[in-house]
């Protein structure tokens, strides 16, 4: 008993260990996440929940997701017989993360974090980091960070974007851009350490 | 005096066309370095992402005119009376697209930073690929002067915008065809008053996402 106890406490001190001497690579990074579009003209929110809650290996639909938030049943039909996507415009409506209801622990801030922990978020602990920005006063967007490019002095964040409804992109920012968006936008929000509960 | 004016009035006149073309050359410089960039971001990475560019065709590409991207100011549209350039926020940045054959291959986009330097913001965009690809040839002819982008907050749209023509995918019209800007200011008002009066007060209470 007493031997498989110090097994264990070896194994987690290794383990501690090896995450605690990670280094990112200091040019590419990426974490294996499959690009869900919206599906609806509203559900970046839903999308980005489900992207962020696969890559903890949690299997969730966007319109669980709703029928969860806008306490319906009806969210999963289709609006168009025959197409999977878009969803019922009865269900089309903004939101904001559900990563508790998804079953995601995860830590949040409204200032953008910086490179170094972006970095370090997607290669040594392969997160998915969600991303919100927008307008004071009016509906924002949230995408999913799954990478990271440096090319030069120039940093690039890699994004799986819903948008647009039932297509998605796959796109690059600048990190400057991740920080302080073009315009009005500002950064609203950014999830990442993210965990299965 | 008079020659101390006339002489004032040639130092602002040399200073502004000065200035005027030191930021043209850094708007070219800046795209040329995000064209760079952008390749050898292909280069790199592989098959970890899905860029869905072909280097090749971005590499033979050549930058079109940039075009302006505003945003829509959602109060002013609330009381829109004709005129959209009177709802619109300042140029926040400009999406420039990569053309081979009158085609876009993929669009960067750059921003004005400190004292009016540009900078690169973005690369890769699909929706202005597609959509720039759909408006009509003499448009694209044209290398797309006169076009402004236009973002229209909570209605979650892009409008493209030549003049008295606008073209937009918005509730299910098509880019190919145009129709007057006044008219799709009408109908962009009576939706953002209906918006209003759903979400309004709900986004006093927080922020929400689409």
């Amino acid at each position: 008993m007493k031997t498989k106890m110090l097994h264990v406490i070896t194994a987690l001190l290794f383990l501690g260990m090896v995450q605690s001497c990670c280094t990112p690579s200091a040019t590419i990074g990426s974490v294996n996440n499959t690009l869900r579009p919206q599906e609806t003209d509203n559900w970046c929110w839903a999308a980005v929940t489900q992207m962020m809650a696969e890559n903890e290996g949690i299997s969730i639909s966007q319109c669980d997701l709703a029928n969860h938030r806008f306490s319906k049943t009806n969210c999963c039909n289709f609006q168009n017989e025959g197409q999977s996507c878009p969803k019922t415009n009865d269900c089309n409506e903004p939101g904001w993360l559900e990563l508790d209801f998804a079953g995601v622990n995860f830590s949040e801030s409204a200032t953008a974090q910086t490179y170094a922990k972006i970095k370090s978020n997607i290669y040594c602990g392969k997160n998915v980091m969600g991303y919100a920005y927008g307008t004071s006063g009016v509906v924002g967007h949230v995408v999913a960070v799954r990478g990271y490019v440096t090319v030069g002095n120039t940093n690039y964040v890699v994004l799986n974007d819903p948008w647009a409804p039932c297509h998605g992109s796959e796109r690059l920012l600048t990190y400057e851009e991740y920080a302080d968006p073009s315009g009005t936008a500002t950064h609203w929000n950014t999830w990442y350490d993210t965990s299965k509960k | 005096m008079k020659k101390y004016l006339i002489y004032l009035g040639i130092c602002a006149l040399y200073f502004t066309v000065v200035q005027g073309n030191a930021q043209d050359r850094n708007l070219q410089q800046v795209i040329e370095k995000g064209k760079s960039d952008l390749l050898e971001v292909l280069a790199q990475t592989g098959d970890q992402f899905n860029f869905d560019i072909d280097a090749e065709a971005v590499r033979g590409s050549r930058p079109a005119m940039p075009i302006s991207y505003r945003e829509m100011d959602f109060e002013q549209l609330l009381n829109a009376e004709g005129r959209i350039e009177a709802t619109l926020k300042p140029e926040s940045k400009k999406v420039v697209p990569l053309v081979t054959n009158n085609q876009v291959v993929t669009t960067l986009s750059v921003t004005a930073k400190d004292q009016g330097a540009y900078e690169i913001s973005e690369l890769i965009n699909h929706q202005y690929q597609d959509e720039l690809n759909m408006l009509p040839e003499e448009i694209r002819q044209g290398d797309f002067r006169e076009l402004t982008i236009i973002y229209v907050p909570n209605l979650n749209t892009i409008v493209y915008t030549a003049g008295d023509r606008s073209y937009t995918t918005y509730k299910g019209s098509s880019v190919r065809e145009g129709i007057e800007t006044t008219a799709l200011l009408e109908v962009l008002k009576t939706d953002a008053v209906a918006f209003q009066e759903k979400y309004g007060e709900l986004l006093k209470q927080g922020k929400l996402v689409n």
